[in-house]
């Protein structure tokens, strides 16, 4: 081993390495270059320094190390080692002497045109699944050389040697020319709604093009031109000739060819129309995604004769194209989805785009927030390009779905939950009609300057929660956990706002037991709002799979918490909705909407909602916590770990808020204790929950898509409460089987301890000093009798990813 | 420009940490990492067995900032096992992070790695880590249930983490207790404890 004294100092060192440095000279001699490559495309000039670095490097002992200062991991991460062929794309590897030539005047068959098609719609669909343009799209060759195939490519060929027997050009200049156009339009659209910053780079989607032209010049609607001249020579010229060859597919490859050019004459529109500015022209949109989806679905019912058809063409494609393209980190290899998944994921972003085209037709703030709440559970989870489109159509420019202004959002929205009265969000030209009084004026400017105030506070927050639906379900609960703190202040804002208003309004309290109670219009739709994400992020926690078994019951619990504190504040709101019904007279003077019938409703379904979850929630903790008194529950100690860290740190993000209350670990523990009740009557408790949970669900079932403002989403919402139906039906009847089993074991378990308690008895009577054993002897004992079955409870998220089934197994 | 010499902490607590966690393995035997020529014998353990292929300066970056949380199980003269960490500043907590774990596939299933990890975690806390993290695919069962069995939390998922598409996990230790609340908590009127 080398001491440190041995070293060449770090000054010397330094000194050297910057005098070398400044020998080296980068420039390329020209004359070196090489003109002849046929594979030159792309390719970037290099000079040999190794000879330089083996002198500059000659004096370095093992171990020592030259860096800049600010050399951190990610530098260290991009770094390359020079000649090793996975990181050193420069190197010339023994597969690329021997690639096979690619031709471009070579004249291709219809099944050679149809394979590259596919391939290359597999690139693009890859591409859209998160992988880079590099090792997609920009691995086909005729993408680099598509605006070359052109007549005089074959004409001037002096190598052509055709003869009348082989296809026609058109095939190459029109069919595949056309195909390949269409999806660089196609990808060109998708790049610039994809570099809004809508979603993740990098992680949802890469947006590098390396440099790499688009053919940003080349119109959309010429390219629908050339596509529809392909159409009709194929029609008129292409069908003719490939039924003369007279193969025995020759009517399938027809139609495939065909449906893969109607349908991506479709797909461009969908996409030139998407992307049209204000969502002007989504209905436009909407004809050309249904013509693209029935295609779709032609390609994939004729899936097992098309998808077979296509021929591979040698060095049509080359993977290793992104070695020639700069990049920040060494490429991996990756798989290219199939024909299969990739029509799946077309199909999916179909679906989602089309859905997102039909919440235009807006209903009411919370119908357009449900829409996003279930467009975010998506299972699969909707593509980045669909997200990405969906919060351009929710908010650009603060202009909502196009039309709307963020003013009439906020209003719908606060108005479809508390209702507050008339004046609060009245235009300010209604302001200005009204009957000239000047007090009454000037109060009701203030109220509009109030709620305004409110509005303009409100803005962010809400762009951001529609925002944070529009993430994958992830990144959802990790940005729900940093806009708590906003919510919360928007809510203690609200408050002042609120009491405020409540002067000027003169609103007289309901007088309840605890005392007068004021409505809080704004501040009561916020803790609402607050409320459901403190609620997600804990449940996001189960579908994203972040807890351990032995967590469960500790986050079930405190969602049980937080529901109720949701359940009283919803009906505290519902009490102020209903009774400003019987409205007082200087209200009257305010215009009183007329009777909220809607928001009755919408409270009425949210706490149907709300108490369900809740008694989901109480049962499966409760269940555990007789589990654990049955010993079918006991969790292993881990080691490091402590329970009352772990909670601190799984309820941090709530324990700055003003609400609500934080609970503590000694509340945990003290609530979930049950010391005094059996195992048995726990099981029975946890049966009632499940059983109140399924009749509020089926409550719920049996209301309308209005009612519930579920207007774009009612399938998805039923399809909800069923999978919480059967996790109820599931839970009860395995509690049903639990309780029988215990008894059983109970009886065998009294019977022995009968006997027991006999020979302690008379062991008793012999020796009167002896201890009798304590009551917790003879829980374990107890305990132990009813772990003889040797089962475990088990948790099974089978029908919904928040709830699970628990049973013995 | 800086030059780093191969620092050479070997502190007299880690070594006892070592003797106390490994005193029933005879045969492993776990050192410290102390010179730049055991690296090779690292670098092909760990190429072996991750999805993700670093280059040898991401091991530098680790070893000549932290040598005194890099550990290695060696069987004989040959290293079958061994741990890559890091210990710094984030936000405000001092945060271990162990960046690459590997046991030789022959060697698997006799706590190799759990002892190593063990070493980490008693070495970070020496050096007051508030909490020590790391990331692991979503996939990997047999490390998701190792650091598991030691407390470690499932603290975050991360979409699409690894360059393959695949999601991971960000595992989280606590090594310190409760942060003392100042308020104590109150029960909300009217909450059901039992309804």
């Amino acid at each position: 081993m080398t001491s440190p004294s041995d070293l060449p100092s770090k000054d010397d060192l330094v000194k050297k390495t910057q005098v070398a440095l400044s020998k080296l000279n980068l420039t390329v001699d020209q004359t070196e270059e090489s003109t002849e490559h046929s594979n030159s495309l792309l390719l970037p000039q290099y000079k040999d320094i190794t000879k330089f670095l083996d002198e500059a490097t000659d004096e370095f002992e093992i171990g020592q190390l030259v860096h800049l200062e600010s050399f951190g991991l990610y530098d260290a991460m991009s770094s390359i080692e020079i000649m090793d062929p996975k990181m050193d794309s420069g190197m010339i590897l023994d597969s690329d002497l021997n690639k096979p030539p690619f031709n471009l005047r070579a004249r291709l068959k219809p099944k050679e045109v149809l394979g590259i098609i596919d391939h290359l719609f597999n690139c693009e669909m890859t591409w859209h699944s998160g992988h880079s343009l590099s090792q997609t799209i920009f691995t086909c060759m005729y993408f680099h050389h598509v605006s070359e195939l052109n007549q005089e490519l074959f004409i001037n060929d002096p190598n052509d040697d055709s003869t009348d027997s082989d296809s026609p050009i058109e095939f190459v200049i029109l069919v595949l020319k056309s195909y390949v156009f269409g999806t660089i339009k196609c990808c060109h659209l998708v790049w610039d709604e994809m570099t809004k910053g809508n979603v993740y780079e990098e992680e949802d989607f890469s947006t590098n093009k390396y440099g790499i032209s688009m053919y940003e010049n080349f119109p959309d609607s010429q390219c629908i031109k050339l596509i529809e001249d392909a159409e009709t020579w194929m029609e008129q010229h292409g069908c003719k000739w490939i039924r003369e060859k007279g193969q025995h597919d020759c009517e399938n490859v027809i139609r495939a060819i065909l449906s893969r050019l109607h349908l991506r004459k479709s797909f461009l529109l969908v996409l030139m129309h998407m992307s049209q500015s204000r969502c002007q022209q989504y209905l436009q949109a909407q004809r050309h995604l249904n013509t693209s989806m029935q295609l779709l679905n032609g390609i994939k019912e004729g899936a097992n004769v098309s998808l077979s058809l296509g021929v591979d063409v040698s060095g049509a494609f080359d993977p290793l194209i992104n070695r020639k393209l700069v990049s920040q980190t060494p490429p991996r290899p990756i798989r290219l989805l199939t024909m299969q998944e990739s029509i799946n994921e077309m199909m999916n972003m179909l679906k989602s785009i089309n859905a997102t085209c039909e919440i235009i037709n807006y209903k009411s703030a919370t119908s357009l927030m449900n829409f996003l709440v279930y467009h975010a559970s998506q299972q699969p989870s909707p593509c980045a390009f669909s997200r990405s489109i969906l919060q351009s159509t929710i908010c650009t420019e603060n202009r909502i779905l196009g039309k709307m202004s963020m003013f009439q959002l906020i209003k719908d929205s606060v108005t479809e939950l508390t209702n507050p009265p008339y004046i609060y969000f009245a235009s300010k030209i209604d302001i200005a009609t009204s009957p000239k009084d000047d007090l009454i004026d000037e109060n009701k400017s203030e109220i509009s300057k109030l709620v305004h105030n409110f509005v303009d506070s409100t803005v962010k927050p809400l762009t951001d929660l529609y925002r944070i639906l529009c993430h994958n379900r992830s990144r959802q609960r990790r940005n729900m956990c940093k806009v708590l703190t906003d919510w919360d202040l928007l809510q203690e804002e609200a408050e002042h706002i609120d009491t405020k208003l409540q002067s000027l309004t003169n609103e007289e309290p309901l007088i309840t037991e605890e005392g007068p109670s004021y409505s809080f219009h704004l501040s009561s739709w916020v803790y609402h709002r607050k409320l459901v994400l403190l609620e997600d992020i804990l449940f996001l926690g189960f579908e994203l799979d972040l807890y351990g078994t032995h967590e469960y019951m500790m986050i079930y619990w405190y969602i049980d918490y937080l529901l109720g504190v949701h359940y009283q504040h919803l009906e505290r709101t519902h009490m102020h909705v209903t009774e400003n019904k019987k409205s007082k007279k200087q209200q009257e003077n305010l215009r009183l909407a007329p009777p909220p019938t809607s928001t009755v409703s919408l409270l009425v379904s949210q706490r149907l909602m709300i108490i369900a979850k809740q008694d989901i929630c109480r049962g499966i903790h409760r269940t555990i916590s007789a589990l654990r008194k049955t010993g079918h529950a006991i969790f292993p100690r881990l080691e490091f770990d402590d329970e009352s860290t772990r909670f601190w740190h799984r309820f941090r993000m709530y324990r700055t808020l003003g609400s609500p209350t934080i609970l503590s670990y000694k509340d945990f523990k003290d609530m979930t204790q049950f010391d005094n009740i059996t195992a048995m009557d726990l099981f029975n408790v946890s049966l009632q929950n499940f059983q109140a949970a399924r009749s509020s669900i089926e409550k719920l079932l049996a209301m309308k898509p209005s009612e519930l403002r579920m207007d774009f989403c009612h399938a998805d919402f039923t399809k909800e409460l069923q999978a919480m139906l059967r996790v109820c039906i599931a839970n009860i009847v395995s509690l049903h089987k639990i309780i029988e089993e215990c008894k059983e074991n109970e009886i065998v378990t009294s019977h022995k301890q009968q006997k027991q308690k006999q020979r302690q008895k008379n062991k008793k009577s012999l020796t009167s000093s002896s201890v009798t054993p304590s009551s917790s002897s003879i829980q374990t004992q107890k305990l132990t009798s009813l772990r003889k079955d040797n089962k475990v409870a088990n948790f099974e998220f089978k029908y919904h990813p928040w709830y699970p089934v628990i049973t013995l197994k | 420009m800086d030059v780093v010499k191969n620092k050479q902490n070997f502190s007299t607590s880690t070594s006892s940490i070592i003797k106390q966690l490994t005193n029933d393995n005879t045969d492993i035997t776990y050192v410290p990492y102390s010179s730049e020529l055991q690296l090779p014998g690292i670098m092909s353990l760990i190429e072996n067995d991750l999805s993700e292929p670093y280059s040898i300066y991401t091991y530098r970056y680790f070893i000549n900032n932290w040598p005194n949380l890099c550990f290695m199980a060696m069987d004989q003269g040959t290293c079958i096992g061994v741990i890559i960490c890091k210990l710094d500043r984030h936000r405000d907590a001092l945060r271990g992070y162990i960046a690459m774990l590997a046991v030789k596939k022959e060697y698997r299933k006799r706590k190799i790695g759990t002892t190593l990890v063990k070493i980490v975690i008693n070495a970070m806390k020496l050096q007051n880590a508030d909490e020590i993290v790391l990331e692991t695919e979503y996939t990997n069962l047999g490390a998701l249930s190792l650091y598991h069995n030691l407390g470690f939390i499932r603290d975050k998922r991360l979409y699409r983490y690894y360059l393959n598409g695949v999601d991971a996990f960000r595992l989280k230790l606590f090594c310190k207790g409760e942060i003392p609340i100042v308020e104590e908590s109150q029960r909300v009127t009217g909450e059901k404890a039992n309804g």
